[in-house]
């Protein structure tokens, strides 16, 4: 994945000057490529972007499409829905996008005058736009079978009951862990937690069992994994004493807790709670892999409302990436968060074309406040690892090799992220103040975006 | 509190408990105060005492200054050929990238400051110029290099200039030869004078043959020292690049030989009129002590007479146009009356090497218009307008040299009319350069091209190296599209 690539936006995301934009327009160059599920297929869309490699190529308000000449006899046939983006081609490729939608979008993107305006639709595209079209409708419409709710009750006695029983084992080995000391710790770090590991798994604790994978993250040769480890176990025991005390803690701890012990809310039910309608802009998208199973991690940002939300999405083995949404990309949504005491979670219900909009932010400047902000939800959950953050008018500062981030007030973070991003950052602002968006984790300042005279890059993508 | 913590987790519970010191939040004492294990109230005081460290983390407080980039003076390049930067970076389409960054040299822009990164540590390839790639990083790429070690080489120059000789490798020593040579002719041989005895024999060889550019009269000392060099090869060089300096003892010698065995005659033709002919003597025993310089004795080709063998490597070192004025003659004549001999086939790699050597325009022209012709450098003697009839001459014989020869630094469009050709030959014999070959190629195809480029592209035969050709001729489009959208 092209985890590192900087992006470029020709619109000014902070300050939110946001120019009259129209549904068409949005994907830029940089946008598309985001899209693509790997590098090759980038690189490949990329060469397909020019008018000589179409036979021909023509566009409407609600799609693209196009035949591009390939190795075969007959070209290929390829279409884009821009309404709600998708791609489909009639190419063998098993890459979604393939090269083909990429390149046609790439092209659209560059060449405007390659493409013939033309209302009425070829057999291949309107076939496919209203089948899409019929999902959707009946996706909405699907009715939830009526459960068993005897069967059910009785899985989640079970269930209950084999958490109870790990949780008790999970206590009864943090105990012992603490008694012998974490001194000897390093010498057998990736193996000292593997029967727990698996106790939790069968236990139907996957949240647990995550926590304690998450151990191998600590660089076991750093000075301060010390306190990583001991921050991970004590918080281990502390959510399973608060599962112990669920009856007496608020519903929306008692949520907390649940969901980092494993248990899952249906999207179904997610998506019936109250929405937050708003006009959303992408804030970052990156992609990371743990055990054959890539996690999307999508920031979006309420311009109206102020609100973050995380789009999470797992994709297991080559499962084609279902959430066509690039950096910087603007949406029109209602979206529902899962329920926590620090709702960040969260689903799009409904996605429609966008509609400009001129807004203001109000963004702090000073870290003082950003740490206020953390205070304040580690107040509401103390087992929260992700806090998102905006500040502006920061400038980068080096000291004894390493890169800061300092305010206005002269008041220093320290970065998180890896030494060619910084350098990256430093290049793009020059030394001179920025804008930026980070994600505050294990005490340090992770940045994915920063922006600068009316023009931004995505550190992350 | 926290110190206390950390102590008591490394040597555990059962040998230290947290003491809570005096004025400590009320917390820790009622988690003491618990009836329970020591384990549940260590690991609840631990969480307690981390989460207070965290939520009540204060930013720092640095006394640290970053100085601010300059601004740029430079026009920074944007639109669709920052778009190409990025992907030809990105690819790692050298061809591409070494294009572009000609063109923005060309348009004297600098890439924009998020490329810089990128861009530098392509510097710190042995591939590109690090000059011109510093150059179109601008004020951003200065202020970078001073910050980061990695890159300070690229501002400084080559690790410590003054050490490379001593302690460089070898590619490094020698293309600081290879520089100093360029600059100062001189100060190279006096380098190499001092400190040639120290290398071993490899080493003299490698550096004795970084002289041949700009070699001159002031060297024949030095080489003459090396004519008794222990290693052969070196002695063989050193021999060989002193016949080629003109008016070195040794050249002169091989002109007062060769002029002994030459003699341009005037013969009576058809009874009226008179034709002069060049006669080699094949009585005339050369000095025994030319054997000792570099001249062999007999060909190892069969039917080539000794003497004819003899004045053709004396020729080959020895200027057209002195050798045409002794002999009195012209040296357009003086060509053809080679050619004319009995014996021109056995001369022609000589009178060749002359030509080529000395750039002699009408040796060139006059070995050039046989069509016959190998060396491609023979075209070096031309202008570059005059070289158009014969550059399809080279093509069947070794297409590699004349692409490498056509496709220069300068991107200079071929003539509408030798693409058409060097296409046509290349649609029969597809795979004479390599993929690389093709796209550097369509950088210098113009524009006039592409219908026919678009007629191989969309040749519906599904033969092997059609088809491969086929796939050439499409990139080649889409190239030949990106330059014209540069313009």
């Amino acid at each position: 994945m092209h985890i590192y690539r900087n992006l470029f936006l020709a619109m000014s995301i902070f300050g939110f000057r946001i120019r009259e934009i129209i549904q068409l327009m949005q994907y830029t160059r940089e946008q598309i490529l985001q899209l693509a599920p790997d590098d090759a297929s980038a690189k490949a869309g990329r060469q397909l972007a020019t008018k000589t490699k179409w036979v021909n190529a023509h566009y409407n308000a609600a799609a693209l499409w196009g035949e591009c000449q390939g190795s075969g006899k007959n070209p290929y046939q390829t279409a884009i829905d821009l309404t709600n983006i998708a791609f489909k081609c009639s190419c063998p490729s098993r890459k979604f996008p393939c090269k083909h939608g990429l390149g046609l979008f790439l092209l659209y993107a560059e060449d405007r005058a390659a493409f013939t305006a033309s209302e009425e639709l070829p057999a291949y595209v309107a076939e496919w736009l209203s089948k899409r079209q019929v999902r959707e409708t009946t996706r909405e419409t699907k009715q939830e079978k009526p459960a068993d709710e005897s069967a059910r009750a009785k899985r989640a006695e079970s269930r209950e009951k084999k958490v109870s029983g790990g949780m008790e084992e999970l206590r009864a080995w943090l105990g012992d862990v603490m008694r012998a000391g974490i001194a000897h710790v390093p010498q057998q770090a990736y193996q000292f937690h593997n029967n727990i590991t698996a106790r939790m798994v069968d236990a139907q604790a996957g949240g647990l069992a995550n926590r304690l994978r998450q151990i191998n993250q600590i660089n076991f040769f750093e000075e301060g994994w010390q306190k990583q480890l001991l921050k991970r176990l004590s918080a281990l025991y502390m959510i399973s004493e608060g599962y112990h005390n669920r009856d007496n803690l608020p519903a929306s701890t008692v949520q907390d807790i649940t969901t980092l012990i494993g248990w899952t809310i249906p999207k179904e039910e997610v998506l019936q709670t109250q929405a937050v309608t708003d006009h959303w802009i992408v804030l970052s998208v990156t992609m990371s892999e743990e055990s054959n199973v890539t996690t999307e991690r999508i920031w979006l940002y309420g311009l109206g409302t102020n609100r973050f939300a995380l789009l999470l999405n797992f994709y297991a083995g080559n499962q084609p990436y279902q959430t066509m949404l690039a950096p910087g990309i603007q949406i029109d949504a209602d979206i529902v968060y899962y329920p926590s005491s620090v709702p960040t979670r969260a689903l799009i219900r409904e996605q429609r074309p966008v509609s400009s909009r001129a807004t203001q932010a109000a963004i702090p400047n000073s870290f003082s406040e950003i740490y206020n902000n953390i205070s304040s939800v580690l107040s509401q959950n103390p087992f929260t690892e992700q806090i998102p953050f905006m500040i502006e008018d920061v400038k980068a500062m080096f000291t004894n090799g390493r890169l800061f981030v300092t305010d206005l007030e002269g008041l220093s973070v320290p970065l998180l992220n890896p030494e060619d991003e910084c350098w990256n950052m430093l290049a793009f602002s020059g030394g001179r103040p920025f804008s930026a968006f980070g994600v505050y984790e294990q005490g340090q300042f992770d940045l994915h975006f920063i922006s600068a005279a009316r023009q931004g890059i995505f550190l992350k993508s | 509190m926290n110190t206390e913590i950390l102590k008591a987790a490394l040597l555990g519970t059962d040998r230290h408990m947290p003491e809570i010191p005096k004025g400590a939040p009320e917390v820790y004492a009622k988690i003491h105060a618990l009836p329970t294990s020591k384990e549940d109230r260590f690991l609840k005081m631990a969480f307690v005492s981390l989460l207070y460290e965290e939520a009540g983390a204060k930013p720092l407080v640095i006394d640290s200054h970053l100085p601010e980039c300059p601004p740029e003076p430079q026009a920074v390049v944007t639109g669709q050929l920052a778009g190409w930067v990025q992907s030809a970076l990105a690819d790692q389409n050298d061809v591409l990238l070494a294009f572009l960054i000609f063109r923005i040299l060309q348009r004297n822009e600098v890439i924009q400051p998020q490329l810089v990164t990128a861009m530098l540590d392509k510097a710190l390839e042995k591939k590109y110029d690090k000059q011109k790639l510093l150059s179109i990083c601008g004020t951003t790429g200065q202020w970078l290099c001073n910050l980061n070690p990695r890159w300070r080489v690229l501002r400084d120059g080559t690790e410590e200039d003054e050490n490379v000789w001593e302690t460089g490798s070898m590619e490094n020593r020698k293309a600081f030869l290879s520089a100093l040579r360029r600059t100062d002719p001189s100060a190279a041989t006096t380098l190499l004078e001092n400190t040639l005895p120290q290398e071993n024999a490899n080493n003299r060889l490698a550096f004795l043959q970084l002289l041949h550019d700009g070699l001159s009269l002031a060297d024949e000392p030095f080489l003459q020292k090396l004519v008794t060099d222990k290693s052969q090869k070196v002695k063989e060089t050193a021999i060989g690049m002193l016949r080629q300096i003109q008016g070195s003892a040794i050249n002169r010698h091989h002109l007062d030989c060769l002029l002994s065995m030459l003699q341009v005659r005037e013969e009576r033709h058809l009874l009226i009129t008179k034709k002069k002919k060049v006669v080699i003597a094949g009585d005339v025993t050369p000095d025994e002590s030319i054997f000792k310089t570099g001249i062999e004795k007999i060909s190892t080709e069969k039917g080539v007479q000794d003497h004819v063998f003899i004045a053709g490597q004396l020729l080959s070192a020895i200027d057209p146009a002195l050798l045409s004025s002794r002999l009195n003659i012209t040296d357009q004549e003086l060509i053809i009356l080679f050619l004319e001999h009995p014996a021109a086939k056995a001369l022609l790699p000589f009178l060749t090497s002359a030509a080529v050597q000395f750039k002699c325009k009408s040796w060139a022209l006059a070995l050039l218009h046989r069509g016959d012709a190998r060396d491609i450098r023979l075209l070096n003697a031309l202008a570059p307008s005059e070289r158009l009839p014969f550059y399809l001459q080279f093509l069947n014989g070794n297409a590699a040299n004349l692409f490498a020869y056509l496709l220069d630094d300068t991107y200079a469009l071929l003539p509408e009319r030798l693409a058409e050709q060097l296409l046509d030959h290349l649609s029969k014999f597809p795979y004479h350069i390599t993929q690389v070959t093709y796209q550097r190629l369509a950088l210098q195809l113009p524009v006039g091209i592409m219908p026919i480029l678009k007629k191989y592209a969309d040749d519906p035969r599904q033969d092997y190296q059609l088809r491969y050709f086929k796939n050439q001729a499409s990139e080649m489009m889409r190239m030949v599209e990106l330059r014209k959208n540069m313009a």
